[in-house]
């Protein structure tokens, strides 16, 4: 194993999916492999209902395989403090290993959501320290890296422009808080944070313990594309830094082009209610930094 | 793990404190169960307390007089202690005892004396505490009434003498107690009331005094009377042999009879056939036989009989009966001799085979405090001795059985000295033969039998055995329970351990049938109350987590386990548990406090527990359903539907 090979690899699997809306099941199939490397950051598309979320809960080790048995490799190659280790997920689940994939799912898979709530009772530097502290990183470790994280992210707002709106202040997400003029959003509430700046909290907790992958479902769902892409290229920025692979579930084809090195397509299979991958393409880096 | 339980604490707290506009609604419900619960309780407690106030005020609520009413019932000096330990709930137990005595001022020659009764009292007696007067703390102080004060014109801290008498047949004689120290006196509100209190020891040393006994402690002496001992039977001397028809009458009459010169068994019988076998050592064996008359072991173990009745009894004429008592072994300056007691008359006939007949067998003196002891070999041989002397003496064991199974009793009587030593007719070997015997009187013999016994002691003021004072019987006595509330129960195990009593007991009963009824009547109000709580909860906090399964979702994709989200809805619920309850109690105390004038409202440190405990167990337990139903929800799912909720 060396660090050349994929963080996350899969090959053909089926997920059943009970839809108790319609009564009936949902099948969605891999029937092409998937391996995102580090550094990758592949966008999964689709229309909606083809099963992209549902491939998400699979991928992000949120819910057992339905048909684990007939799975040929689900492999994830994740970095440790003792160095590169895998794990085999097809064969956790088939153990009942619970906490290693709990483990797993903590500790090497950051999820930013598309409803991906954060935590009402705690500030913004505390919903970026949760995964942190699940992760039993020292108090110090915690501190340093939630201000590294609202910095990279812009975690900022502008003294003279606060009592006006929030709003006003997404577009100087490149600002930071070393500035007189400018305050930090760690003590906020997040109740009191704009849709820009939840984004970007959620990305921030998503990366917050340095996972190996990190998925993020529909980032435009609740902000225009503008915010949306503004939040990304920090998370693209980070990742560039820290070396992980991104899996983003996304309508946008602008977006996905922008950002990805990888497309994976999806689409409903006709007459069944099942959807399946249609074409996995690598993109060239080069192109993709163009389109950005 | 710890680290993870302290992080699930905080989120918990966080959830609790900082979403406060949510826990509120929570914490009112719960404070709405918990309140009326506590404010029944301190209404009950403060209703009982109303009804039972003068009986926990005064010490005569918690106070049960009695008395033995059966015969093998007796409460003395020495089983008073064990008698408090037996009965659980009793506080104190204090004999109701009392002494008539005359009090004497030492001011005044001039104030005449006055006859106060003097009753027992403790240091911790609840009366004295109740009237707030010092404690009596040794036996040389005094509690006055007020009335006896003003006779005497004594103050606290003055000296008082007082006088006892005692009387002996138609004898009388008094004696003068000058120590005794007058700490305090109160005010009984009657005119005619000549009482003092004094401690239990005074009264019993007193007690004793009267019945005859010394009272060392204030150098009060024993009534100059002799120590009577019990006989243990008879030796009988007949002419010839006793016929058959006159054996079968003593042992109709209790007594084992067995011709002397038949003994084997004991030292003491052995001892006797000697003597006897000395008496006629050159006389007429022939003419007489003698008899030991032992007092049946199946029969109470004393003479009922006294000599002259058997004597009459018996068909035989010629007949000497002397009392028995066992004879001792004793080594003196003169070798090692044995005290034997018998008792005949000069004019005895036996006297007549006897090698010696004019032999004194009674001693000079009909004083007990001096005693002639005649050696019996060599009839010239007279001693002269007095009891102290007898300390010097070594003394056998009087108690005894078979000679191969007896037990040697080591104790030495009261009057020994430090040559003491034991001497038993195995150790004398052949030298039995030259025992000398020195007769001495039955009373003699008896009180250094019963010396050993702890039944009597040498007292060396009247040179003589005088009886030991035997434990002070109690035939009334006052005891004070714990609580008013142990009365009836006390009182039960007194009238089942066979006394009689005189209690507050029924308006108790009444009290704590009143108690029991109020009591039941919250506990069936506190279980409705707190089931309802326990749904209410359930139902809330449901409604509580479905709204956070956006929440609990991402704590859970986050890495949360399902036992870390049962957790901390758990412990959040039983946050809101502790707080209600205290909230409850803040305001259950103010409303109290309000109403204090209408109505009584008394808390108890029970009732803070019973209602914190019950807010905790209503909201803790209420939460369990509502946690394992978060702790089971999918994640992804519960992202989902709580986002779309």
């Amino acid at each position: 194993m060396n660090n050349t090979d994929p963080i996350l690899s899969i090959k053909q699997l089926r997920q059943r999916l009970y839809d108790p809306a319609r009564g009936d099941e949902f099948v969605v199939t891999v029937d092409q492999p998937i391996e995102l490397c580090n550094g990758d950051f592949a966008a999964l598309l689709g229309p909606s209902g083809c099963g992209k979320t549902t491939l998400l809960t699979v991928l992000g080790l949120l819910r057992k395989p339905s048909n684990i048995e007939s799975n040929e490799e689900f492999l994830f190659n994740v970095s440790t403090e003792e160095g590169l280790n895998q794990i085999d997920i097809k064969e956790a689940w088939l153990k009942g290993r619970n906490s290693l994939i709990d483990n797993a799912r903590r500790s090497h898979i950051g999820f930013a959501l598309q409803s991906g709530e954060l935590l009402q009772s705690l500030s913004v530097a505390e919903n970026i320290a949760v995964p942190l502290k699940l992760n039993k990183y020292s108090p110090t470790a915690i501190k340093s890296r939630v201000d590294e994280l609202i910095d990279s992210f812009g975690l900022v707002r502008s003294k003279v422009n606060d009592s006006s709106s929030a709003i006003s202040n997404e577009n100087e997400n490149d600002s930071h808080a070393s500035d007189d003029s400018h305050y930090s959003l760690a003590n906020a509430k997040v109740n009191k944070l704009s849709g820009g700046e939840y984004q970007r909290v959620v990305l921030a907790r998503a990366i917050a313990h340095s996972p190996d992958l990190i998925f993020v479902d529909e980032p435009t769902a609740a902000l225009n594309r503008e915010l949306a892409r503004q939040a990304l290229n920090n998370l693209k920025q980070l990742q560039n830094e820290e070396r992980c692979a991104v899996l983003m579930i996304t309508h946008d084809e602008e977006l996905a082009s922008e950002f990805s090195n990888i497309i994976i397509r999806m689409e409903p299979v006709r007459g069944k209610p099942a959807g399946h991958i249609r074409e996995i393409r690598h993109l060239d880096d080069q192109t993709a930094r163009q389109t950005s | 793990m710890t680290n993870h339980i302290r992080y699930y604490l905080f989120l918990a707290v966080a959830d609790l404190m900082r979403l406060w506009r949510t826990t509120q609604n929570h914490v009112i419900i719960v404070a709405g169960i918990c309140l009326p619960l506590f404010l029944l309780l301190g209404i009950k407690t403060g209703f009982i307390d109303e009804m039972s106030k003068e009986l926990r005020e005064s010490p005569t609520g918690r106070q049960i007089t009695f008395w033995p009413i059966q015969d093998d019932v007796v409460v003395t000096e020495t089983n008073l202690a064990d008698f408090k330990n037996e009965i659980p709930g009793i506080d104190l137990v204090i004999p109701d005892i009392q002494r008539l005595v005359s009090i004497k001022s030492l001011k005044s020659e001039n104030i005449q004396p006055l006859e106060v009764t003097l009753y027992p009292t403790t240091a911790d007696d609840p009366v004295q505490k109740a009237l707030g007067l010092k404690t009596i703390t040794g036996n040389g102080q005094i509690i006055l009434s007020k009335t006896v004060k003003d006779h005497l014109q004594v103050n606290p801290g003055d000296e008082v003498q007082i006088t006892v008498t005692r009387k002996d047949g138609t004898v009388s004689e008094s004696h003068q107690i000058n120590e005794m120290k007058v700490i305090d006196f109160y005010d009984s509100g009657d005119s005619n009331s000549n009482v003092g209190y004094t401690s239990i020891e005074f009264i019993d040393g007193i007690e004793g005094y009267i019945q005859g006994f010394a009272y060392e402690d204030f150098e009060l002496p024993a009534l100059a009377r002799p120590y009577k001992p019990d006989y243990e039977g008879y030796v009988l001397f007949s002419r010839g042999i006793l016929p058959n028809v006159d054996l079968t009458t003593i042992k109709q009459l209790g007594f084992d009879v067995q011709p002397i010169q038949e003994l084997q068994e004991s030292d003491s019988l052995l001892l006797l056939k000697k003597f006897v076998e000395q008496l006629w050592q050159d006389g007429d064996q022939s003419q007489w036989t003698a008899y030991l008359l032992a007092v049946s072991s199946n029969k109470s173990g004393k003479v009922t009989y006294a000599p002259n009745k058997i004597k009459d009894s018996l068909t035989s004429a010629d007949i000497h009966i002397s009392p028995w008592v066992p004879p001792v072994l004793v080594e003196s300056e003169h070798g090692v001799n044995c005290l034997i007691s018998l008792d005949l008359q000069r004019n005895a006939f036996a006297r007549k085979s006897f090698t010696t007949p004019g032999l004194s067998f009674r001693g000079t003196e009909t004083n007990l405090s001096v005693f002639r002891i005649s050696g019996v070999v060599e009839q010239s041989s007279v001693y002269e001795l007095d009891l102290a002397d007898i300390g010097v003496l070594f003394l056998a064991p009087v108690e005894h059985d078979n000679i191969s199974e007896r037990v040697y009793e080591e104790k030495q009587i009261p009057l020994a000295s430090d040559n003491t030593k034991t001497v038993f007719i195995e150790e004398l070997g052949d030298n039995i033969e030259e025992i000398e015997f020195f007769v001495v009187q039955h009373d003699l013999l008896g009180g250094i039998r019963d010396a050993r016994k702890g039944l009597c002691a040498l007292d060396k003021v009247l040179n003589t055995f005088t009886a030991v004072r035997p434990d002070i019987r109690y035939n009334r006595l006052r005891l004070y329970c714990d609580t008013i509330d142990e009365v009836p129960i006390v009182a039960a195990s007194l009238v089942e351990s066979g006394f009689a009593i005189l209690s507050e007991k029924d308006r108790i009963d009444e009290i704590q049938g009143t108690n029991k009824s109020l009591g039941l009547l919250v506990l069936v109000v506190g279980c409705g109350v707190l089931g309802f709580g326990i749904f209410t909860v359930i139902s809330v906090l449901t409604d509580s987590t479905d709204r956070k399964r956006g929440t609990i979702g991402i704590l859970r994709v986050m890495g949360v386990s399902k036992s870390g989200v049962f957790f901390i809805v758990v412990v959040r619920a039983a946050l809101i548990g502790i707080i209600a309850g205290a909230l409850s109690i803040i305001i259950g105390y103010l409303i109290a406090a309000s109403i204090a004038n209408h109505v009584t409202v008394s808390f108890l440190p029970i009732h803070i527990g019973i209602v914190l405990g019950g807010a905790f167990i209503c909201a803790g337990g209420g939460s369990l359903f509502p946690a394992y139903k978060a702790s089971n929800l999918d994640p992804f799912e519960a992202i989902l539907e709580g986002k779309a909720g």
